[in-house]
């Protein structure tokens, strides 16, 4: 369950290499989502201070929604847009004090079984979706159902959704929700955006794939139209009254929201700057520090929950098969001084392989590696890689080289480069090169590289079952090629185990037990970025790294 | 009237033979659609395969063409991987897009190369002359992309005059039609300036001028109109360079077009989408090949009885 | 289009050979110092990059985004790595993918366009039809699917440029064989019992040579650009070595705050564009028999074309 890759690029998951590949090598930098930084304080401004109700807001989105349907999209991205026109049975919020919170939704209030297996909830009685259509379980049910029906071909919503057993409608405002197994990560996967309430009416008249084109839900704001890879224009729902208090009061402020589609990173920042765009969303490092130092805009970086962007390495091929090249790789490079040089401060360095904000995350897996070059070249020395006088490090004739194999409109270029540097000077010697997106997802399955690309963006720390899994070698995420059946075992157990404490202490040992096996070099922390001008607010952040528009306004 | 039917009818070959190219190239390219499309659900490795079996994949490649031909009979161009809507929805929705900016490109290149050529190839060397050939070697020689790129910062950043971005508006197509077309005015410059100085020399314009014809009728009459058939032409076969071109323009505007699409359905291995838009992208070349030989052929008779017999 | 008996001609990315004005003394002259220059410049930047820089052109430094100064002739980039050398080593993989993808395209066009101008007439309308169905297919497609199919490295872009510039030449050699297979010593050679291998390799094929080393010569400038085309799309690209298209790409992001990023390599392409059609010209102008045909006669000698045939009145179109 987890869902959209964030993958270390705007893309996330398939629709990778937006146009992007496209604009190139560096014109697709960095990604999307990226860590705060100097955001999250100014994101109480933003968020802050009432402004005038009416008009129209323009967001500049990197890449093109697969389908308008949460839940069947494989594009988190489509989970922004969504969130703003379908409500979920629970919200989970960020609060002020950098926790998070449930809050009723489209339920007023649910238990969950003791052992995380089937989920009650009373429904409000009061919504209407925009199609009319009364708000009951029968919605609730139809939506569930519509993920799993096959027709769909829904991607993130059914990884998301687990080990599904079925909706029960206990009477008309009263629903279950149960799993074959426990299934501890539900509430936080039922928030993410992808089982917004969708109108039964809609989807029956639609279909299962026609409704991706004709989405009904009971958010704040109404689909109106969509120009296929363009613009996406949405209106005020005006009858909107169920608001829980932490997004606003209310219909929603503004008259029109508009998602425009620009994939070029630099073009979303000239739209920007041109007054096309009101808010610029994961713009270029360089770009969202020149954007600060102009004075101009605000900036809202959100994190996000996940993985750090980074590169997975390969421990099944030579030399990074053996742990003390890996640990060797982590120690040799400065993601502070990556920051810093090549990402202008915007975003904060990893050292783990979940972000912060990630239930389970572990203080003290952060805390194994420190950039230590001289640690670097004693290990390799003590792995038997002589160093050359021109520098390069060899053993048996062999040169230590490493294969970096990343993913086109990744947005890894440039960061890349920098750790090639570093590495370069402990002794390695590395070969990079960029492949379209379907083309390298069968090079890491086939373990052709030494090191990938990676940056996952999930609800709850289950992702890491979909990660690091030793079933997900063949076909699935795990570019580590981690085999670890222990692991495995301890992930399931975590996802069975309905209390958070214990729950959050199994991930922790396990984030520490991947960090020590040293199978992945970590950037830094993903996060969601929005540039806009002052005089747009109310905004309010979530915590899959997006924002929300119930009180935004632009004047 | 038969000489358009002989024309389209010659042509069906060649679409065929271009949708062959395109079938065997993207099923050529490593990576498995059924992967890529359940990139994230979970998938076990027999949904996969099942997911293959669904879509044909496991069939023969001469099968898979085949049925991929009796779709297109039939007028269907098959469901996109990625979005699951029709292509031929997803192709024609971007494809307006995609005519209005390499049809301004081509009024920016005519507007500017036509004239200037005509001008220079009227007065060879004289001081217009040298600046026309000077401002048409550059244009050839500085990249679109390049120039675009130039072009935005100044006029949409700093100067405040013209959309970064497409709007919508005239005003949002300039930028893209000038960086576009800016290469292929200058191209035309030099085409018609060439072909003005030839017919210029040539006995018919001489005996022309002879007879006492005044200038501009010369100019009109009979060299513009021989001139014109090698830039018509030369529109004719840069086809398949304009839509690269407008691929690259795209991205830089957020245009949604069928450049851009293409380029990111054959990274993602959409091959719907990809059969679909070669198919049109053929149709389109056919149709513009065979408006530039019915224009050729207005224009000069000769060429329609050689082309006939060809 | 009646390519032979201008000296403009459009082949599948264009080739434009300008007309040349008046073939003066000077302009020859001038011609013959830009087909030097280029000739040198290429060699050197291709072979010894490193006579005109020793800095690294990967090597990081903590000097970022520094503006052109002494130290970095051209500034620096985001990893504080030196543009001026990163201008100059960018040369070798676009030199490397236009030299070898139009030699490609030379000798596959060539050896297509002899074989569908010596056979038969079925055989004739088959590859000209296979060549119309390259012409319609855009470079960037063809790019695009090689680079996906065969991975990234010159060696994709050399043969995307092959694939992409091999119909114009085909087609142009098409129809001059056709014309010069009317030409009387070439039916004289079949008269005497020449095999049509033999009359394409004794007669036809040194015929065609000058128009052969025209036509390639001028798609140069054509192929740098689709090079850095490609390269720009980051297409082709081995990181994290410097190419100008690739580069171009990375500092445009950049554009506002640090111009000389892709100012440098946009101008570095300009400039070898220039300097390719302006040999390319030049070279037609030396070695077109045609254009000195006509140069002669029009000052008063009468041309001598050799073994060469006549200037045709007219051709056929070209548009088939």
């Amino acid at each position: 369950m987890i869902d959209q890759v964030s993958s270390p690029g705007a893309l996330p998951r398939r629709q990778l290499l937006r146009l992007a590949a496209m604009t190139a090598a560096g014109a697709g930098l960095y990604p999307l989502l990226a860590a705060c930084g100097r955001g999250s304080s100014e994101s109480s401004a933003a968020a802050s201070g009432p402004g005038k109700p009416g008009g129209t807001l323009t967001v500049g989105i990197p890449s093109t929604p697969d389908t308008l349907d949460p839940g069947a999209t494989g594009l988190a991205l489509t989970l922004l847009i969504s969130m703003a026109m379908f409500d979920p049975l629970v919200w989970w919020l960020p609060t002020s004090g950098g926790g998070s919170e449930f809050v009723p939704g489209l339920a007023e209030s649910w238990t969950v079984s003791p052992d995380a297996s089937v989920y009650t909830f009373k429904l409000r009685k009061d919504v209407t979706f925009h199609d009319g259509t009364k708000f009951d379980a029968t919605a609730v049910k139809a939506t569930y159902d519509h993920v799993v029906d096959p027709a769909t071909k829904s991607k993130s919503g059914l990884g998301a959704l687990g080990p599904y057993k079925q909706t029960t409608i206990i009477d008309p405002y009263t629903v279950e929700i149960s799993f074959t197994e426990p299934n501890a990560a539900f509430m936080h996967q039922q928030a993410a955006g992808n089982f917004g309430i969708a109108s039964p009416t809609a989807l029956a008249k639609y279909g299962a794939t026609g409704f991706g084109n004709n989405p009904v839900g009971s958010g704040p704001f109404k689909f109106e139209s969509y120009a296929t890879g363009d613009r996406l224009n949405l209106v005020k729902n005006p009858d909107y009254t169920w608001a829980p208090s932490a997004l606003g009061s209310g219909p929603a402020m503004l008259d029109k929201l508009v998602f425009r589609i620009v994939a070029d990173d630099a073009g979303r920042y000239n739209a920007l700057q041109a007054g096309q765009l009101q808010i610029g969303m994961n713009l270029l490092p360089s770009n969202i520090d020149a954007s600060q130092k102009s004075g101009k805009f605000t900036q809202l970086t959100v994190p996000s929950i996940g993985t750090p962007l980074g590169l997975p390495i390969n421990v099944t091929k030579p030399p990074t098969d053996d742990p003390l090249v890996r640990q060797a790789i982590i120690y040799a490079v400065d993601q502070d001084k990556l920051v810093k040089d090549v990402l202008f401060g915007v975003y904060k360095a990893a050292h783990n392989v979940l972000t912060p904000i990630t239930p389970g995350f572990s203080q003290q897996a952060s805390t194994l590696y420190a950039y230590d070059p001289d640690k670097a070249n004693a290990l390799l020395d003590q792995a038997g890689w002589v160093k050359g006088a021109d520098g390069v490090r060899t053993k048996n004739g062999q040169n230590l080289d490493l294969n970096i194999i990343l993913f086109a409109g990744g947005g890894l270029e440039l960061p890349t480069q920098f750790v090639v540097s570093q590495l370069k000077k402990v002794g390695f010697t590395a070969t990079t090169t960029v492949q379209p997106f379907a083309t390298a997802q069968g090079s890491y399955n086939a373990g052709q590289h030494n090191l990938g690309s990676f940056g996952y963006y999930g609800a709850d720390p289950y992702l890491l079952n979909i990660w690091v899994n030793s079933d997900a070698i063949a076909s699935g995420f795990n570019w580590s090629h981690y085999n670890n059946p222990e692991i495995d075992q301890e992930i399931g157990k975590a996802n069975t185990t309905a209390d958070d404490a214990a729950r959050a202490a199994v991930y922790e040992q396990v984030g520490t037990t991947l960090m020590r096996d040293s199978i992945y070099l970590p950037l830094w922390d993903v996060n969601g970025a929005f540039t806009m001008p002052h005089t747009v607010k109310g905004l309010h952040t979530t915590l899959n790294g997006y924002i929300t528009f119930h009180s935004a306004t632009v004047a | 009237m038969t000489f358009v039917l002989r024309r389209l009818a010659s042509m069906v070959p060649v679409l065929i033979g271009i949708t062959l190219v395109a079938f065997l190239l993207i099923h050529l390219i490593p990576g498995d659609p059924a992967k890529v499309i359940l990139f994230g659900s979970n998938a076990t490795p027999e949904q996969i395969d099942q997911l293959r079996t669904q879509l044909r994949l496991d069939q023969p490649l001469w099968r898979q063409y085949l049925d991929f031909l009796g779709q297109l009979l039939h007028g269907d161009l098959g469901t996109s991987y990625l979005t699951q809507n029709s292509v031929a929805h997803e192709l024609f929705s971007r494809a307006p897009s995609t005519l209005v900016l390499t049809a301004s490109a081509l009024l920016v290149a005519i507007a500017v190369g036509v004239p200037l050529g005509l001008v220079a190839g009227t007065r060879p060397n004289s001081a217009f002359d040298k600046v026309a050939r000077a401002v048409s070697f550059l244009g050839v020689a500085v990249p679109y992309f390049f120039l675009a790129l130039v072009m935005v910062l100044l006029f949409s950043v700093n100067l405040g005059w013209l959309p970064a971005i497409d709007d919508g508006t005239v005003a949002g197509l300039v930028i893209p039609a000038v960086s576009l077309g800016w290469g292929y005015a200058a191209i035309l410059t030099r085409l018609v300036r060439g072909r003005i100085i030839d017919e210029y020399r040539s006995e018919y314009v001489k005996s022309a001028r002879a007879r006492g014809c005044p200038e501009w009728r010369v100019l009109l009459r009979h060299a513009l109109r021989n001139s014109s058939i090698p830039a018509i032409t030369t529109i004719g076969l840069q086809f398949g360079n304009i839509l690269t071109g407008a691929a690259i323009t795209e991205v830089i505007f957020g245009r949604a077009g069928l450049g851009s699409f293409l380029a990111t359905s054959i990274t993602n291995k959409n091959i719907p989408v990809v059969q679909g838009a070669v198919v049109v992208i053929g149709i389109g070349y056919v149709l513009i090949n065979l408006v530039v030989d019915v224009i050729v052929g207005a224009v000069d008779p000769r060429t329609r009885i050689a082309v006939g017999a060809s | 289009m009646t390519s032979t008996t201008t000296s403009t001609i459009a082949i599948g990315p264009v080739v434009v050979l300008d007309k040349p004005s008046a073939t003066t003394r000077a302009r020859s002259v001038l011609g013959r110092i830009a087909l030097a220059v280029t000739i040198v410049f290429f060699l050197v930047l291709l072979v010894a990059p490193g006579l005109l820089v020793h800095v690294d052109p990967i090597a990081t430094g903590d000097d970022i985004l520094a503006a052109p100064s002494a130290a970095h002739l051209f500034g620096t980039d985001q990893l504080g790595r030196d543009v001026f050398s990163r201008t100059i080593h960018g040369a070798h993989p676009v030199l490397l993918a236009s030299l070898l993808g139009v030699l490609l395209a030379t000798v596959a066009g060539v050896a297509l366009g002899i074989a569908a101008g010596v056979a038969p007439r079925w055989l004739n309308t088959v590859l000209m039809r296979a060549v119309d169905v390259l012409l319609a297919l855009p470079v960037l497609l063809i790019a695009l699917m090689l680079i996906a199919t065969a991975g990234s490295g010159v060696a994709s872009i050399v043969l995307a440029i092959g694939i992409a510039f091999t119909p114009g030449f085909a087609r142009i050699v098409e129809g001059s064989v056709r014309r010069l297979r009317s030409a009387e010593f070439v039916q004289a050679a079949y008269v005497f019992g020449s095999t049509r291998l033999r009359t394409s390799v004794r007669h036809l094929l040194p015929n065609l040579v000058t128009e052969v080393v025209v036509l390639g010569s001028s798609a140069i400038g054509w192929a740098v650009l689709t090079a850095t085309t490609l390269s720009f799309l980051g297409l082709g690209v081995l990181l994290p070595q410097p190419d100008w298209g690739s580069d171009l790409a990375a500092g445009a992001t950049n554009l506002s705050i640090a111009w000389w990023l892709s100012t440098f390599p946009g101008l570095a392409i300009t400039v070898t564009i220039l300097l390719a059609n302006f040999s390319g010209d030049y070279l037609m102008t030396l070695l077109d028999p045609r254009s000195k045909a006509r140069f002669r006669l029009f000052t008063g000698g009468r041309a001598r074309t050799g073994r060469r045939v006549k200037e045709p009145v007219d051709s056929e179109p070209e548009v088939a």
